[in-house]
């Protein structure tokens, strides 16, 4: 492409936007709030009138972690059991890269980390 | 997931992540709020040009306004990119500053003084400094190169060869351009004002950013502004980040280039005119430590004594010393002599005393003299003064010997026989010997006496000084108002005023009481007195209040109270913060039920169930709950059945509280009997009718022993029925807790 990056949006848009398959990936410790941000995501892009698939849930990686409770070896074997839940969540899209960062701009949740991956087309 | 054809080919896509947005970037133009997208690192992400990417993923662009779409989070796989060269130069200068060696260029975020956060070119960079010819230097510029320098002073125009070269000479270590370290390097013999000016240039503009604050480098830089337009190398300031990012040259010095004005350090030494000191003669002490030696002290032997102009006068008798020491006195001039009787010593020296010294007449008096006596005579004579002015204070010794020192100096013609030294100790003794003094005036230097031989005179330039202080100091220790300090602890006030009066010699103990006290009586005269020695009766009064402080905390202690400060005091606040959660378990407060009242009444076993209808079981024990009120329609009734089995038992029992006792069971056959609650049985039965005949009575009363039989038996089985039950509820529910374990959730 001879544009270069300074050329200001308008120039882009004047272009016929390319549309990219994009994936967008949630994951999160926090079930409620992901659930919401893809509840988002996925309305947002269905008001820009984009193909989307999804949610996509992965299965929940649970890391666990069991220690003794006590700080020495004397007494009875009582254990903790410490647990992290991390649920990930996909979203495919077909759309232009600029909608997708303003979709994702928009609602995001603490907690939630997102992840976007432009297919090279 | 099963994809036939991947939806995404991850090693050609690129991936971004979103983050939150960097501070320092211009958010107005951002519509995305506080996060960004920015592209993740992933070597297979970034084999692809980005100008694919450059049109489409114009957000940016506000970010970056340079080329680069990749700017901030390349990883340091990204270097094998054709725009982002780690050259050689700038590995080794990124190594000089102590970055790691990862092949990231680290000094792409060096910001520049005064112009921040610039994205820079650093391709453009590095290399590219090593252009023809002296200093072509790179578009990166901090300060525009017309924008005159302001805040510096213009007082230093001078050449700006010069100029340069001083900063050269000051500054070598910033960073040289290259090529202007190379041409400079080259043509180091011919000092070409151009490559000279050149690397001023650089340097100045480093100079003028850098640590240096003289005015001489700002001056400079403005200088080489001004005239760069004149000159074909371009020499645009940069700061020193801006040069070390741009050029990469070795940040050490490269160049070194003489400098043809050196400037010396301003020095920070305080010109002092030396004519005001006054030089203390070198043989003075030496020669009349000896002397006094040699005579006063017991062991001493005697020998001649010679200063500097021969033989020291050496006085063997106390009237010789005592006249001496009054030619002294009167400078030798006899009119000025004062008959001092001897029972009139005493007042005069208390006059001398309260006057602070005989006022400033003799002082000024002493200055002359030593002012005309400064040039020449400064060596053998010195006064002594006679130790056998013994009521004196030490306080005013000092300057008296002072005078007194003047007065010898000036006065060469008889030679008397000062000696100083042992009028500094016959001094200080005599204030200790107090009117006993007469004769104890001529001892003296007792302790140092013992070491001091003849024989060591070899080395007495180097002990002389110390030698004077440690005889003032042994002296003064012998003084029974110095030293004490530690023992005023001890003694009241007016303790010391009863037991030590008006003692001179205070000896060991009431040394301290009696300075204060000397201090309180005299504050004046005493104070300026013992100035010299004693700063404690200064610090007398201070030294009262803290003990009357202290004995009164200690009373109060010592009856068991302590005195109670401000920051101790309590409320009712901070003493239930003292309490902790770790012992302390609030919960909330909860209605209790008012079943606790009705515990088993009657006896029965079973508890009743809950008002609403609803039983509810023990989590501990899987039995029913005592609750308040009704009636029990327990799990024992129900055949025996597990106690989990019954979980609610619909209301057919209640009917009101009160009277729940007369509901019945079906614990037994017997029709008229009634009620878990009590033995009540029927008060038919029970009841006597009138006009009864036996045969009702016995069948009345057989039927009543029939059913308190029934009621017995029901009542032991429904107990044992319970006890079974509980027990069997209790190892499910211990079996339950136990196979569990805890589990935690983290959310």
């Amino acid at each position: 492409m001879a544009t270069k990056l300074g050329v200001e949006k308008a120039g882009v848009e004047a272009e016929a936007p390319q549309v990219h398959r994009i994936r967008i990936t949630l994951t999160s410790k926090n079930v409620k709030n992901l659930e919401k941000v893809c509840a988002d995501l996925i309305k947002g892009a269905k008001e820009k009138q984009l193909k989307v698939k999804g949610p996509v849930r992965m299965p929940t990686k649970v890391l666990r972690i069991t220690t003794r409770k006590a700080p020495s070896g004397q007494g009875t074997n009582t254990f903790d059991s410490f647990e992290m839940r991390i649920h990930k969540r996909l979203i495919d899209l077909h759309s232009p890269a600029d909608v997708v960062k303003q979709i994702t701009s928009i609602s995001i949740e603490p907690g939630v980390e997102v992840e976007v991956t432009i297919a090279d087309m | 997931m099963g994809k036939k054809k991947a939806f995404i080919n991850k090693k050609k896509a690129v991936t971004y992540s979103l983050v939150y947005r960097d501070p320092s970037e211009d958010p107005d133009g951002e519509d995305g709020g506080q996060r960004v997208l920015a592209p993740v690192g992933g070597p297979r992400g970034l084999h692809h040009t980005s100008d694919d990417y450059s049109d489409t993923y114009e957000y940016e662009d506000s970010v970056y306004d340079s080329e680069y779409t990749f700017s901030m989070s390349r990883s340091a796989a990204a270097h094998h990119d054709e725009s982002y060269t780690l050259s050689e130069e700038r590995r080794r200068e990124l190594l000089a500053l102590g970055f790691p060696d990862d092949g990231y260029d680290y000094l792409r975020h060096l910001r520049d003084l005064g112009r921040g956060n610039q994205q820079q070119f650093p391709h453009r960079g590095g290399a590219a400094a090593a252009a023809a010819g002296g200093g072509r230097l790179p578009a990166v510029e901090t300060i525009p190169e017309d924008q005159e320098l302001t805040g510096f002073s213009s007082g230093d125009d001078g050449e700006e060869e010069e100029a340069g070269e001083e900063e050269e000479e000051d500054f070598s270590i910033y960073d040289y351009e290259q090529d202007a370290a190379g041409a400079a390097g080259g043509q180091r013999k011919k000092l070409d004002a151009t490559v000279l000016a050149a690397a001023a240039a650089a340097a100045a503009a480093d100079a003028g950013a850098g640590p240096s604050t003289s005015g001489a480098g700002g001056a400079t830089a403005a200088a080489v502004l001004g005239s760069v337009a004149g000159r074909s190398t371009a020499a645009p300031p940069r700061s020193v980040a801006s040069t070390a990012r741009t050029h990469g040259s070795g940040f050490g010095p490269s160049v070194y280039v003489r400098a043809a004005r050196l400037v010396a350090p301003k020095a920070d030494v305080k010109v002092v005119d030396a004519r005001g000191l006054v030089v203390r003669p070198k043989g003075h002490d030496e020669a009349a430590a000896a002397a006094a030696l040699a005579e006063v002290s017991a062991l001493s032997r005697h020998t001649e004594l010679y200063g500097t102009r021969g033989k020291l006068y050496q006085a063997r008798d106390l009237e010789e010393v005592e006249k001496s020491i009054a030619a002294l006195e009167t400078g030798n001039d006899p009119s000025r002599a004062e008959e001092v009787e001897g029972g009139e010593w005493a007042d005069w020296l208390d006059e001398f005393v309260a006057n602070g010294g005989d006022g400033a007449g003799t002082s000024t008096t002493g200055r002359e003299y030593g002012g005309a006596a400064g040039d020449g005579d400064e060596d053998d004579e010195e006064g002594g003064t006679e130790s056998e002015e013994p009521e004196e204070d030490e306080g005013d010794e000092d300057e008296w010997r002072l005078r007194h020192r003047r007065q010898q100096q000036e006065q060469q013609q008889d030679g008397p026989a000062e000696r100083r030294r042992s009028g500094d100790v016959g001094d200080a003794e005599g204030d200790s010997g107090g009117p006993g003094g007469g004769a104890a005036g001529v001892a003296a230097s007792v302790a140092s006496s013992l070491w001091r031989r003849p024989e060591r005179r070899d080395r007495k330039e180097a002990l002389e000084a110390l030698d004077v202080q440690f005889e003032r100091l042994a002296v003064e220790y012998d003084d029974g108002e110095i030293g004490a300090l530690h023992n005023d602890g001890l003694y009241d006030e007016d303790e010391d005023e009863d037991d030590f009066g008006s003692d001179g010699d205070g000896g060991g103990g009431g040394a301290a009481g009696d300075l204060r006290q000397r201090g309180g009586r005299n504050p004046a005269g005493a104070a300026a007195a013992a100035a010299g020695v004693c700063e404690l009766s200064d610090f007398a009064h201070v030294l009262d209040e803290f003990l009357t402080e202290h004995r009164a905390s200690e009373a109060l202690e010592a009856e068991g109270l302590k005195p109670l400060q401000a920051s101790e005091r309590w409320d009712c606040e901070s003493i239930l913060s003292l309490t902790s959660n770790l012992e302390n378990y609030p919960a909330k407060i909860v209605d209790e039920p008012q079943h606790q009242h009705r515990r088993n009444k009657g006896g029965v076993a079973a508890p009743p169930p809950a008002a609403g209808g609803l039983i509810r079981l023990s989590a501990k024990t899987g039995m029913p709950v005592l609750v308040s009120g009704t009636a029990a329609v327990a799990a024992a009734p129900a055949g025996g059945g597990g106690a989990a089995a019954v979980t609610t038992i619909p209301e057919e029992a209640a009917g009101g509280e009160g009277g729940e006792e007369d509901e019945q069971q079906d614990t037994s056959g017997s029709g008229d009997e009634q009620g878990a609650g009590g033995s009540v049985l029927d008060p038919a039965l029970l009841a006597r009718r009138k006009g009864e005949t036996a045969e009702e009575r016995k069948a009345r009363k057989s039927a009543v022993k029939e059913a308190r039989r029934n009621q017995r038996s029901a009542k032991k089985e429904m107990k044992t029925m319970f006890r079974q039950q509980a027990t069997r509820a209790q190892k499910q529910a211990a079996g339950k807790s136990q196979a569990a374990g805890s589990t935690y959730v983290i959310p």
